[in-house]
């Protein structure tokens, strides 16, 4: 599944922690990048039953950790 | 992808599951769009992307449980909005006041006891020197 994401909300530092947390259930890759803007692609390891659940919850987890990094850097 | 909401004119039904909203902010900054998403994350999946108003982000908000009424939903999620601006506004509405109160308060009463550390090695107040 390929979403596209932007820069300014989902910083590119804050997907790395991401997909380090579910390394253990999908790979991503980055498929493309512009300026404000970036499309990754998340494959689910087969055992993985459903993927819109895990997608959905990769993408919340992401959320997470961005608006972590947001705050931090408004209090910096 | 059909609007089917009657009931919250803002919002837009995208599926059974899903619906999506937009958020100026211009009125709730993106620090207040994500402490409220951050606040709605164990009840439903979020995601967010820039509407094509520059100012704007478009909140897409599916639940988690399948008996979620995404109306009520959508409407807890605006009411929250309201009420963290109004936090934030008040926070710094009363920001010098509340820095005097903390200010007046360690001036009355130093908490930190320093007579150990601005103390000489010579006077040894922990009785170290055998």
């Amino acid at each position: 599944m390929t979403i596209s994401l932007s820069s300014t909300l989902y910083p590119r530092q804050c997907l790395g922690e991401t997909i380090a947390a579910f390394a253990d259930f999908c790979s991503v890759s980055i498929v493309h990048q512009q300026n404000k803007s970036y499309s990754i692609e998340i494959i689910p390891i087969s055992q993985v039953s459903n993927e819109e659940v895990l997608t959905n919850e990769f993408l919340n987890y992401l959320l997470a950790v961005s608006i972590e990094n947001h705050l931090i850097n408004r209090l910096n | 992808m059909q609007d089917t909401s009657e009931r919250i004119l803002w919002t837009r039904h995208v599926s059974d599951k899903t619906l999506t909203l937009e958020v100026d902010t211009a009125i709730y900054s993106l620090e207040v769009l994500f402490r409220v998403c951050y606040a709605f994350t164990d009840r439903c999946y979020l995601f967010l992307e820039p509407a094509t108003k520059d100012t704007s982000v478009v909140v897409r908000i599916t639940g988690k449980k399948p008996d979620l009424d995404l109306d009520t939903l959508a409407g807890e999620f605006s009411n929250a909005l309201i009420d963290e601006r109004v936090r934030r506004d008040i926070a710094t509405e009363t920001m010098s006041i509340r820095e005097l109160i903390v200010a007046q308060a360690f001036a009355e009463a130093d908490i930190v006891d320093r007579s150990f550390s601005e103390s000489s090695y010579v006077e040894d107040p922990k009785g170290i020197t055998i």
